[in-house]
């Protein structure tokens, strides 16, 4: 029973140097100890969320540049697609022109032919009608002379006359 | 693997706690042979000297011994204050003499024992040891700025960072800051002692009802002392329970209170004692069976013991101060804190723990 | 003492070092309750002379209740 008996005077020890010991450590070693980890923990996290700041920033940062670069590449594009379009709306003015002038000149000539040809044409009935004028004239001569000749002669001419 | 070889422990030492004091009652018949229930109860048990070694046989050999003060206080006669090397052999001096270790007066009068026993030198000693390791410690800290730990300082502060984290923080709560000086001294404190106890010819300081009785009463005076009216709400008037119960209840929850420090008491007295009594009894087996050939067998279970005292010096400093930390935490827990319900006992803090470990 | 730092638990295996702890501390509170109880009966008996011990009986039977509601009690409360 001895062993499970407390004694008195260790009790007594135990109490006084135990608090002694908790209350020297207490002021001398868990005071720094804690205070310290604490200050470092508190560092370390605030380094953590600076880096995370820094990251976030960066990636801001970053997400600008790009919708900067894509705006600039957009623009580029739209400015691309406007020249290409002036320039085919250009070729297609010119072509259009062209034609129209072509045409134009086309029917000129073929104005010009058809006068060309009128007044050939007026020509030759003059010519003819002037012949003729000749033709009769000198058939006129001819009859005063010989009546039978002169009817050989228009007979001849009618014939060539049919045959034109 | 932890856990088979606490199972294997608690399985090993309860059996032979409670065959001791038979054999001790067998061995006495036999004055002239070894006694090693004798054996054990002296290595266990206090002493006014510090015993190191015996040279030689019982009788004519030297001793190795540290007299230590004896200072005893008699109602009739005063305080009395003398080295315990005046009580060697039986001896009477001013007095006083000693039976069975125990200092009683020739008259039969009461006598007070105040004497700087083997146990209080030790406590003196491990007391200077914790003081000297911790100041080193903090003055690492000073020294070393907000750096990285190095040397005694990055061996204590993974420690130190647990017993914050996982015990204090966990079981108490936010209000854990005022109780860090407790805990941490006396974690470390039934530590050392437990590893001082390890030590050949070390006295068994821990394994001490005393000492573990005034342990568990600080604690208990902490705990009721930062007690909170919800605390004793829940004693008077457990809420859920019928008022004709409470009758019962409330004499329950009262022993409760005791009991818990109690507890805590008994268990580190009876692991560390009980780890002491297997190691020696490895070791009178050699002289029981007077043969040289059991000693490698002996020895090999010895050391297996010893080494897992040494786990087991660090564990039950964890339990007392874990424990420590639950009923400190039922004490001063708030009645609306959902998140931290830790409740007033062992098991009530599993919520808490679930949701921190997140 | 060892050079290296002891290796610490994790977050995990500390919980379950705390259950371990908890439980135990339940069983050697159950433990305490009936011995403190018994206890108290033998010195009653003791004091008040019964022949028969029922004061011991009485006490025994209310410290395993008690301890009984103890543990269910702890183990109830996180529900």
């Amino acid at each position: 029973m001895d062993l499970i008996t407390p004694n008195i005077g260790l009790i007594f020890w135990q109490l006084v140097i135990f608090l002694i010991v908790l209350f020297l450590l207490a002021k001398f070693a868990w005071k720094p100890i804690l205070g310290s980890l604490k200050e470092r923990e508190d560092s370390i996290e605030s380094a953590l969320r600076m880096a995370d700041q820094a990251k976030l920033e960066m990636q801001q940062l970053k997400a600008g540049n790009e919708k900067l670069i894509a705006e600039a590449r957009m623009e580029r594009d739209k400015m691309m697609q406007e020249a290409t379009q002036m320039a085919n709306q250009l070729i297609e003015q010119a072509k259009s022109k062209a034609t129209e002038e072509g045409s134009r000149m086309i029917m000129q000539a073929r104005e010009a032919i058809q006068n060309e040809k009128q007044a050939a044409l007026t020509e030759v009935k003059n010519t003819a009608a002037k012949l003729s004028i000749d033709i009769a004239e000198r058939i006129l001569r001819r009859e005063l002379a010989d009546s039978g000749s002169q009817q050989q002669l228009v007979d001849s001419y009618l014939k060539d006359v049919k045959l034109n | 693997m932890k856990r088979l070889l606490i199972a294997l422990f608690c399985i090993l030492s309860l059996p032979v706690f409670a065959n001791e004091p038979a054999a001790t009652q067998a061995e006495a018949t036999d004055k002239e042979a070894f006694s090693p229930g004798e054996m054990i109860l002296h290595h266990i048990g206090d002493a006014h000297e510090w015993h190191f070694a015996t040279l030689g046989d019982e009788e004519h050999g030297t001793h190795l011994t540290l007299p230590l003060p004896v200072i005893a206080y008699q109602p009739t006669k005063g305080l009395s204050v003398f080295s315990s090397s005046n009580l060697a052999h039986g001896q009477a001096y001013n007095g006083l003499k000693l039976e069975h270790e125990h200092l009683v007066a020739e008259d039969g009068g009461k006598v007070y024992d105040f004497s700087i026993t083997k146990n209080v030198a030790s406590l003196l000693l491990s007391a200077l040891i914790l003081l000297l390791v911790f100041t080193a410690v903090a003055r690492g800290y000073r020294k070393n700025h907000g750096g990285a730990p190095r040397g005694i300082q990055s061996f204590f502060e993974p420690i130190v960072v647990f017993i914050r984290d996982e015990v204090a923080k966990k079981s108490i709560g936010p209000k854990y800051e005022r109780y860090m000086p407790y805990l941490l001294t006396i974690f470390f404190f039934i530590w050392f002692n437990n590893l001082l106890g390890l030590m050949p010819g070390a006295a068994n300081l821990t394994g001490n009802i005393a000492v573990t009785m005034t342990l568990a009463l600080l604690t208990l005076i902490i705990t009721l002392a930062s007690s909170n009216s919800n605390y004793w709400h829940h004693i008077f008037a457990t809420p859920g329970v019928p008022k004709p119960l409470l009758l019962i209840m409330i004499p329950v929850e009262l022993i409760g209170i005791v009991v818990k420090p109690f507890s805590l008491m008994i268990r580190l007295f009876a692991n560390i004692t009980a780890g002491h009594i297997v190691v020696l009894s490895f070791i009178s087996l050699i002289f029981i069976f007077q043969s040289i050939f059991i000693s490698p067998v002996t020895l090999a279970f010895g050391l297996f013991i010893n080494v897992l005292e040494l786990l087991v010096a660090i564990l039950q400093a964890y339990i007392f101060t874990l424990l420590t930390a639950m009923y400190i935490g039922g004490a001063v827990e708030e009645h609306h804190d959902a998140d931290y319900q830790m409740g007033g006992g062992d098991g009530a803090d599993e919520a808490h723990v679930a949701r921190a470990a997140h | 003492m060892a050079a290296a730092p002891p290796k610490l638990p994790d977050p995990n295996e500390s919980d379950r070092l705390r259950a371990f702890a908890k439980y135990s501390g339940l069983a050697f509170q159950m433990l305490a309750i009936i011995g403190v109880c018994t206890w108290g009966g033998l010195k009653l008996d003791e004091y008040v002379g019964n022949d028969k011990p029922w004061y011991t009986i009485g006490l025994m039977v209310f410290g395993l209740i008690a301890a009984t509601y103890q543990v269910i009690r702890s183990l109830s409360r996180n529900d």
